[in-house]
């Protein structure tokens, strides 16, 4: 079977400064993983590596079986990435840049699935208006219908709760669950706020000093979800405890 | 540098220009790229000067000279502009960035913009009387407008470049300023050819970049300098023709900017989105090919109507093909790295044009080279 995902001794540096030592990683479709870990431990690096847009100077990545190094776009088109808020162009409407992105992919127009979800989270009245007055949580509603158009094999998210209202993180949540489960999707979502995605992951990675530290399978998280004492949270700062001692 | 007088975003801009040069210094191949580019520049420069015409440059300041008020006033109007825009500028910056939040109080931000004008002033002053003095050494015999032209420009600029330090302080000018710049960029009528082929929304992106920078004026300088070229008597047709000329131009100029711009940032967008680049160049290449020929027929009409000779004629489209084309090519290079784009064409352009003085049949096949080397690096990033 292949990986959605397959991460193979995978190092970089930024100069002097190693930020990925030989980081090893997998994904099976329908996998749902939160890449977890403290400032600087390398979750946006590898993050900007599988997604192509870093090259890394060491290591393999297959998308679905595609190497991103031989064919990226290939790879790239087995994969979504949610888009920063920061880069999304202010005189476009959303729905031009839903567009593009759909055209990018070879679909036609913004695809049913991507509306519906734009309904759900309450984008529609902001649909065709222009990006640039857009509040935080609008843009982000905006950049992960981005990397979600076309339901890609692999998704990608980087902190994509940040500034979305309740109801909206919620919607995205369910929404990324059914893509896993019905569609065979896999998910890989980097955030701190671990209270918001432990209820929905498969598989928890802790990633520390660019290395692979720690990682919790779906039986251990339903061990950690069904204890009232015990969190994700309280596991992980264990867990950063011990390889600090 | 940062002291409780003034705004720290002196100290920022301090710091940021050391931490700057220590990355420059950190990486030699580029310290040399960007040291060797200076040098071709400032090269460049001084080729031109020295064979710049000197006389016709000094009869047309003396005539200038000869009417101290409509010259000054011109001056004058010239650094009104530049000080009120940039000082506003700065200001809308102030009060919209992070800055915004941080409790810095009103009095060192005007201490800040007054310290900041009257420098620029200074500055402004300075290289109007440098650029006079270098008039100068180019004739034999500049006393008869020397002093006098020298005195109007630091008399003109001084004085306008003042009130437009005045203006930009009052508070209510700021917030105006800020609306008018805002724009907008709905075009008046659809252009089909753009919106048939595949990736429209990109063609669609330059064209609106475009409008909103034609639409947000600003360009007043260009256009004072354009009514100073303007010689007297010169016939209707004529006017007309230089008029058309100048908004073409500045139209030319504005929309080629905005292309390159948003094809580096469109670049950044999809970064991580299955676009070959044969379809990123086809998509991006459109709306400024169709801007050359547009500005080809109309400054062709210009150029016309001014009774130019038929060289300008012939010239004139190879000008606007050879320029998008490599702006074009430019642009996908660095796409990922759009900093030095601009130092990188101007640096092709003067590099084709040394060329073109010293053996003129070199120039096309210099470009063609530059244009190839140039999208054979663009297709190698991935």
């Amino acid at each position: 079977m292949s990986h959605a995902l397959l991460i193979e001794n995978l190092a970089h540096a930024y100069g002097e400064t190693p930020v990925l030592r030989g980081v090893d990683l997998a994904l099976a479709p329908g996998d749902f993983m939160a890449l977890i870990g403290p400032n600087g431990s390398g979750k946006t690096t590898l993050l900007r590596a599988l997604s192509g847009i870093l090259m890394p100077q060491q290591g393999r990545i297959l998308i679905d079986g595609v190497d991103m190094r031989s064919d990226p776009v290939g790879a790239k088109a087995r994969l979504g990435l949610a888009i920063d808020p920061e880069l999304l162009p202010g005189a476009l409407t959303g729905r031009q840049c839903l567009t593009l992105f759909a055209n990018i992919r070879g679909l036609a127009g913004v695809p049913d699935d991507s509306l519906a979800l734009a309904g759900t989270l309450g984008f529609m009245p902001w649909l065709d208006r222009l990006v640039e007055e857009y509040s935080l949580g609008t843009r982000q509603k905006l950049g992960i219908l981005l990397g979600l158009v076309g339901s890609p094999p692999l998704i990608v998210l980087d902190e994509p709760m940040n500034g979305l209202d309740p109801v909206s993180a919620w919607a995205i949540k369910q929404h990324l669950v059914t893509l896993t489960r019905e569609r065979g999707c896999a998910v890989l979502l980097a955030t701190h706020a671990l209270e918001v995605a432990e209820r929905f992951i498969t598989r928890a990675q802790l990633l520390l000093e660019g290395r692979c530290a720690r990682h919790w399978d779906e039986p251990q998280l339903i061990v950690i979800r069904h204890d009232p004492t015990r969190s994700l949270e309280q596991a992980m700062v264990e867990a950063l405890r011990e390889l600090a001692a | 540098m940062s002291t409780p007088v003034l705004h720290p975003i002196l100290a920022q801009t301090w710091l940021g220009l050391r931490n700057q040069l220590h990355a420059q210094l950190s990486r030699p191949g580029e310290a040399l790229f960007v040291g060797l580019a200076w040098a071709a520049a400032v090269a460049l420069a001084v080729f031109v000067y020295t064979r710049l015409p000197g006389e016709p440059i000094a009869a047309a300041i003396e005539s200038a000279a000869r009417s101290p008020w409509t010259s000054g006033i011109a001056l004058g109007a010239f650094g009104f502009y530049l000080l009120r825009t940039s000082l506003l500028l700065l200001r809308r910056h102030l009060q919209r960035s992070w800055w915004a939040a941080l409790p810095i109080a009103t009095a060192r931000e005007t201490r800040t913009l007054i310290l900041l004008g009257a420098s620029l002033l200074n500055a402004i002053v300075l290289a109007a009387d440098l650029a006079l003095l270098a008039c100068a050494a180019l004739v034999t015999n500049p006393d008869r407008w020397l002093t006098a032209a020298r005195t109007i420009a630091a008399l003109g600029l001084g004085v306008g470049g003042l009130l437009g330090l005045l203006a930009a302080l009052r508070r209510d000018a700021a917030v105006e300023a800020s609306a008018r710049r805002s724009g907008h960029g709905v075009p008046l009528f659809r252009l089909p050819p753009l919106d048939r082929a595949s990736l429209p929304t990109l063609a669609h992106w330059q064209r609106i970049e475009t409008l909103r920078r034609f639409r947000a004026g600003g360009r007043w300088w260009q256009w004072l300098l354009l009514g100073l070229a303007i010689p007297a008597g010169i016939s209707l047709p004529s006017l007309a023709g230089l008029v058309l000329m100048g908004v073409v131009l500045i139209w030319y100029g504005l929309a080629m900017t905005a292309a390159r711009e948003t094809i580096a940032h469109a670049a950044r967008l999809s970064a991580a989105t299955p676009l070959r680049f044969g379809a990123f160049a086809f998509a991006s290449a459109r709306y400024p090919i169709l801007v050359a020929a547009v500005a080809t027929l109309w400054g062709t009409l210009a150029l016309l109507l001014q009774e130019a000779p038929r060289l300008f004629l012939i010239g004139w489209p190879l000008l606007m093909f050879g320029w998008v084309l490599l702006e074009l090519a430019v642009a996908w290079h660095v796409r990922r790295q759009p900093r030095h784009a601009g130092l990188r064409l101007a640096v092709d352009v003067a590099a084709i044009a040394g060329a073109a003085q010293t053996f003129a049949p070199l120039a096309p096949f210099l470009w063609a080279a530059l244009l190839a080397w140039h999208f054979h690096r663009a297709r190698k990033i991935p």
